[in-house]
């Protein structure tokens, strides 16, 4: 063994325990029944889409077995997260605008880390960042079919995004700390990929039910082989 | 005249663009999507939200030049100095109305849009009321009331009772203005009761179940205590004030003759409000309807004219009223007792 395989072989050992790194997947479901969806009816043409058309809020979507649709799963703190920083990807996501709705209506991104902004309707559309608090609010037009934009949020924090042009189109983007972070899918699934083994505070938050407060926390432990969790979110009727 | 029925107008079109939630449908200020504001293309502005925000601010323009025609022709009328002192007023008021409502765009960023906004709303229920008042005192009715020999000598307290009970009218508005520019639709859900009792719940979980519970189509931010607790006032204030006016009503009809102008103002007035309680309820029951809570506000809107003009019609017709007689001299209180 030469003199620098060692040295590799050494640096290896001391970062081990970092390098291990499994899924942190599970469920969000809903206890409880939600109030139906609001829809909005739309003419055949309106929005580019040539059929009639209705659409639907998204506050409670509820897929298979209660699971809820659109909650952020995001890594408070913990070992592989306190103390660290991220630096942005990048690769940029996209919120598009189509058909008067925006797509998809959850997402995140690390803060930092650019996303882009699609008209893909031949209306115009204002693009309105609402809600945010430690960022510098965003609004701009988008007139043009095919148009694109990019936007980046450099601290952490839930945004709105809203169309004042047609007031039913809506989004929420996370913006987060560190990169472990998922949405969940149809069925209320998220896998938040690569997280070093350890001891992680773990939030869930769902942007209808827990608005300004934090949402739900919990101690997960993360081992080599990842974790499994689930969450429950209650409807509380009033 | 015009300039009052064309304010009325844009106050409409202004309570559509809160009530629809469209105010930031054209992002930018004073040019809009970067046009100059009055070249901006017919299919840019012909759709949702920007029709309504773009339409408020050619009608501000517009309401601008005649107000600025106003101003300028009182000034150059042979017409008392209070009057050109009016018109100078309103002049500056709507130039002030126009860059409190720029600030409300430009602003929004940086989270000062519902200020703003609101501060937009008071000054637009000041100007509209500010021009009826000049557009009364240009009258010849007006010239006629000022005859010493015309003066009626009446119970003269509604000097005192009707701008206090406009004052208090304004107070409603801006709370009023306070709730609509929240954005978060409506606080209460239910009238007469409030979350089916006399005073709701207002601890953070009930707020939360609340807020939970509000699924529409419309983005409204969430609610908090504190806006459950402001439309709370506004009812109360409601039937604070449809009282007062009643009794304001009552006065004025037992102090004056059937179809003297107080008497007619006054019962605008008490129809005015009884119509604006009944508006209140029916943006409840139809779940905050555009057009019926922008009917809301402009009977606000009327009910505070209304009031600003019955108050200048009571100063201009009634007595000052006089304080009792301080017995001055021995022979004062000699001639007293005898």
């Amino acid at each position: 063994m030469n003199k620098s395989s060692t040295v590799l072989s050494l640096a290896l050992i001391a970062a081990a325990p970092s390098l291990i790194a499994a899924d942190l997947t599970g469920k969000v479901t809903l206890k409880g029944t939600p109030p139906a969806a609001a829809q909005q009816p739309m003419k055949e043409n309106m929005c580019g889409n040539p059929e009639a058309y209705v659409i639907k809020s998204r506050q409670f979507v509820v897929g298979k077995d209660s699971g809820l649709a659109g909650v952020f799963v995001y890594l408070k703190s913990g070992t592989g997260v306190d103390g660290k920083k991220f630096a942005p990807p990048a690769e940029k996501p996209l919120l598009d605008q189509i058909h008067c709705e925006y797509q998809p209506y959850t997402f995140g991104v690390l803060a930092g880390q650019g996303f882009t902004v699609k008209n893909s309707d031949p209306v115009l559309h204002n693009v309105n960042s609402t809600r945010a608090k430690k960022n510098t609010g965003k609004n701009f037009g988008m007139p043009t079919k095919g148009q694109m934009n990019d936007l980046m949020f450099p601290n952490p924090e839930f945004i709105q995004f809203r169309c004042d042009v047609h007031p039913w189109m809506l989004a929420w983007v996370g913006v987060f700390e560190n990169s472990f972070f998922a949405t969940t899918d149809a069925d209320g699934n998220f896998s938040v990929k690569n997280v070093p083994a350890g001891k992680y505070q773990v939030v869930v938050y769902h942007p209808k039910t827990h608005g300004v407060n934090e949402g739900i926390v919990k101690e997960v432990t993360v081992g080599d082989a990842g974790a499994k969790e689930s969450f429950e979110i209650e409807y509380k009727a009033p | 005249m015009a300039t009052a029925v064309s304010t009325l107008f844009l106050v409409c079109i202004g309570g559509m663009v809160t009530s629809k939630g469209v105010g930031m449908s054209v992002p930018d200020w004073p040019n809009s999507y970067g046009y100059n504001m009055f070249l901006l293309p017919w299919d840019k502005w012909s759709q949702g939200g920007v029709f309504w925000e773009h339409s408020h601010r050619l009608k501000g323009a517009f309401v601008g030049l005649l107000t600025m025609g106003l101003a300028i022709s009182l000034w150059f009328s042979r017409v008392p100095d209070v009057l050109r002192k009016l018109g100078l007023v309103a002049f500056f008021g709507v130039v002030l109305q126009g860059i409190l409502g720029g600030f409300r765009v430009v602003f929004d960023k940086h989270g000062w849009g519902a200020e703003f906004g609101v501060i937009h709303a008071a000054v637009a229920q000041l100007f509209f009321s500010l021009v009826c008042v000049i557009a009364l005192m240009t009258t010849r009715r007006w010239q006629l009331w000022g005859d010493a020999g015309s003066r009626p000598s009446k119970d003269s307290s509604l000097r005192r009772w009707a701008p206090v009970l406009t004052i208090v009218i304004f107070m409603q508005l801006i709370i009023g203005a306070s709730m609509r520019h929240q954005h978060a639709g409506l606080a209460i859900p239910d009238f007469p009761l409030a979350y089916g009792n006399i005073w709701p719940d207002t601890s953070s979980a009930a707020v939360a179940g609340y807020n939970q519970a509000r699924v529409s189509m419309i983005s409204y931010n969430d609610i908090t205590a504190g806006q459950i607790i402001l439309q709370m006032v506004h009812r109360l204030m409601a039937y604070t004030i449809a009282a007062l006016v009643t009794v304001c009503w009552w006065r004025t009809r037992k102090t004056h003759a059937s179809g003297s102008p107080l008497r007619r103002f006054a019962n605008t007035w008490l129809a005015l409000i009884l119509v604006q309680v009944t508006l209140g309820a029916v943006t409840i029951w139809t779940k905050k309807a555009a057009d019926v809570a922008t009917a809301h506000m402009a009977v606000g809107a009327l009910s505070l004219m209304t009031g600003a003009l019955f108050s200048v019609a009571a100063f201009r017709l009634l007595p000052v009223p006089q304080s009792p007689r301080i017995p001055s001299s021995s022979a004062d209180v000699a001639a007293r007792t005898a």
